[in-house]
């Protein structure tokens, strides 16, 4: 027997339509100076955040922006029954850490920068689902922090390509809710695993691009709507080589007409901030969701948006092992009703 | 080989030219003009160091040894500094190839994980790159070592 | 003594080739590997007797680049292997090369105490 609200291959429609209440958008310096400054909630200064490492940082920041969104909701944190969220670290720590002084039931997830549409798709299934009537779904990520896991020291005097990324120091969350009023997510689109053989961590953007063309594929052939259906598709962080590619394939794989199409990645900083090939991160979608592209829902310039965030599911070990880079893209629909 | 496996590897070589028209190539002749340069002054700076500690009557194998400490020295100080990995993205090779950029590789990952503590953080990291380094360098010089000993035995 | 500007034109021809590798080659070499490809690189031209003539003409332009180093300890062992035979092999080289790898080791620990990354 089909399952009631599933649609097609791997997508779902809601049937009451979690509606986003509360959302918040925290960044680091870098991405303070970029386009979107007035649209996030807290720029800070200092790498550090105040805290004595980078993990520690990053802990800070992804707990900071939950709360944020919990206070800007007119919440305490008891309200929320549970919180999703995840990060770029081993054993995704930044997200445990913060969580342990949260308080609240913990769901930890791991999709590399694909996470906020994951956490997303996931809480409003489970509130659509009637598990939960409030829940909280975030992701971020921290410069620092991932150089040194996934790259070089920081301090090392490396040479970076045109086509690499920078990853970007930034956290979202937003509250999901079966009632209220805001924006809501409609229907999610679960991404498979696609790897094509690209193998160059400097060029994640080439890994993901067809993942994120696969699953928007599939959204479109799922839900049967038109291509030009949403005002905006925007990617994670497939950077500018990532997103050229997107285009490419769009039009290969007959997505036509031509969707309204673009991506965190390119969006994030200025070409002057000397980013190469654009920004890369959980927290570079999370950020963008829940500080611009959410504003211009509420001002009413964007109706309906489709999120698809990209994620390279590589480590470091399959890297010195030689393996290709596998990568997942989920959508999620968000709609003004 | 399966019918889907050598779709899958058509699909892969297509692909992958279709990226290698996409993805932007560095930009070489300016990445060599910078990498020589800086390179090439950084030579100066040990030549500099040698030529006065001949002139005040060192051997040239004591000269060239102190050429190498002071060189390892001014490296490992502007990598303390932050100055080293900035020179590095304009500089390429330029500031690798020289012992300076060896002192590079020995203070980041020190410094970069030292809240991991000075034994298995500083300690241990310091060698990811210098410790695979000397090792194929010893290598490289015993085998020598034994060959000369063959060839002449 | 050699003068500065051929110490430039060597070094800086070492790097140059050093660029060129790293450009035009798979992107997977990183620094580290450079290092290791030039110590090594070093230590076999020097065994060959090709290093010596580079370092006549360049002076530091040849002997501070990390061909160098392995330019030093391939010519530390095989003076004492003229010496020492077998012994030689294995304690020539480093005995050679001690005084940059303690300064390398020491200055690396001493900047890595002082100092904190700035990212």
């Amino acid at each position: 027997m089909e399952a009631a609200k599933k649609r097609g291959l791997q997508s779902v429609a809601f049937e009451n339509p979690p509606v986003l209440t509360s959302w918040a958008a925290v960044v680091g310096p870098k991405e303070g100076q970029g386009p979107w400054a007035q649209d996030f909630d807290w720029i800070f200064d200092d790498y550090s955040i105040g805290e004595k490492t980078w993990e520690k940082a990053e802990s800070k920041m992804l707990r900071e922006t939950i709360k944020l969104a919990i206070s800007k909701g007119n919440y305490q944190s008891p309200d929320i029954e549970l919180m999703l969220a995840g990060d770029l670290l081993n054993q995704i720590i930044a997200t445990s850490f913060a969580a342990r002084e949260i308080g609240v039931p913990l769901l930890g997830l791991y999709g590399a920068c694909s996470t906020m549409a994951e956490s997303l798709a996931v809480a409003a299934m489970l509130v659509d689902g009637g598990f939960f009537s409030r829940v909280s779904a975030s992701a971020c990520s921290h410069h620092h922090t991932a150089e040194r896991q996934f790259r070089f020291p920081t301090e090392q005097g490396v040479q970076k390509t045109p086509s690499s990324q920078w990853t970007a120091t930034a956290a979202g969350a937003a509250i999901l809710e079966r009632l209220g009023s805001g924006p809501r997510i409609t229907c999610a689109t679960l991404g498979r695993v696609i790897d094509l053989g690209q193998s160059d961590a400097a060029d994640m953007g080439s890994a993901m691009a067809p993942a994120a063309v696969d699953t928007i594929k599939t959204h479109f052939q799922d839900l049967k709507r038109p291509t030009d259906y949403y005002d905006l598709i925007v990617t994670g962080d497939l950077g500018k080589v990532g997103m050229a590619l997107a285009q490419q394939l769009f039009v290969k794989e007959g997505i036509v007409p031509q969707p309204n199409y673009s991506d965190c990645g390119v969006l994030l900083y200025d070409d002057s901030q000397g980013v190469d090939a654009g920004a890369s991160g959980c927290g570079c979608s999370a950020s963008m969701l829940c500080g611009p592209l959410l504003k211009k829902m509420v001002e009413g310039k964007m109706n309906r948006i489709l999120l698809v965030a990209t994620g390279a599911l590589m480590s470091p070990t399959t890297q010195f092992q030689g393996e290709t880079i596998p990568a997942i893209a989920h959508a999620v629909a968000i709609e003004n009703q | 080989m399966g019918a889907s496996e050598k779709l899958h590897k058509i699909e892969v070589q297509e692909y992958d030219q279709l990226v290698q028209t996409v993805k932007p190539k560095p930009a070489v002749l300016k990445n060599c003009i910078w990498a020589f340069m800086v390179g090439g002054a950084i030579c100066v700076v040990g030549q500099i160091i040698a030529n006065y500690a001949m002139s005040k009557g060192m051997g040239k194998t004591d000269a060239s040894t102190t050429t190498s400490i002071i060189m390892i020295f001014l490296g490992a100080f502007l990598t303390g500094l932050g100055v080293y990995d900035e020179i590095g993205q304009r500089a390429g090779a330029g500031s690798i190839v020289p012992i300076t950029g060896f002192a590079n590789s020995i203070v980041a990952p020190a410094m970069e994980f030292k809240r991991e503590g000075y034994v298995f953080g500083v300690g241990a990291r310091m060698f990811s790159v210098a410790g695979p380094t000397l090792l194929f360098g010893f290598v490289a010089a015993v085998l020598i070592g034994l060959i000369k000993i063959l060839v002449k035995g | 003594m050699v003068p500065l500007y051929m110490a430039f034109l060597v070094g800086g021809a070492l790097c140059l080739i050093g660029q060129l590798i790293m450009d035009l080659t798979k992107p997977s070499i990183t620094p580290g590997h450079i290092l290791i490809g030039y110590i090594t690189g070093g230590a076999i031209l020097s065994g060959l007797g090709l290093y010596q003539p580079l370092v006549q003409i360049g002076g530091a332009g040849a002997t501070v680049p990390l061909s160098g180093f392995g330019h030093l300890l391939t010519q530390g062992t095989l003076k004492a292997v003229e010496q020492k035979g077998i012994l030689g092999a294995f304690s020539g080289g480093v005995e050679a090369a001690a005084g940059g790898i303690v300064a390398a080791v020491v200055f690396g620990y001493v900047m890595a105490v002082i100092f904190n990354p700035k990212g």
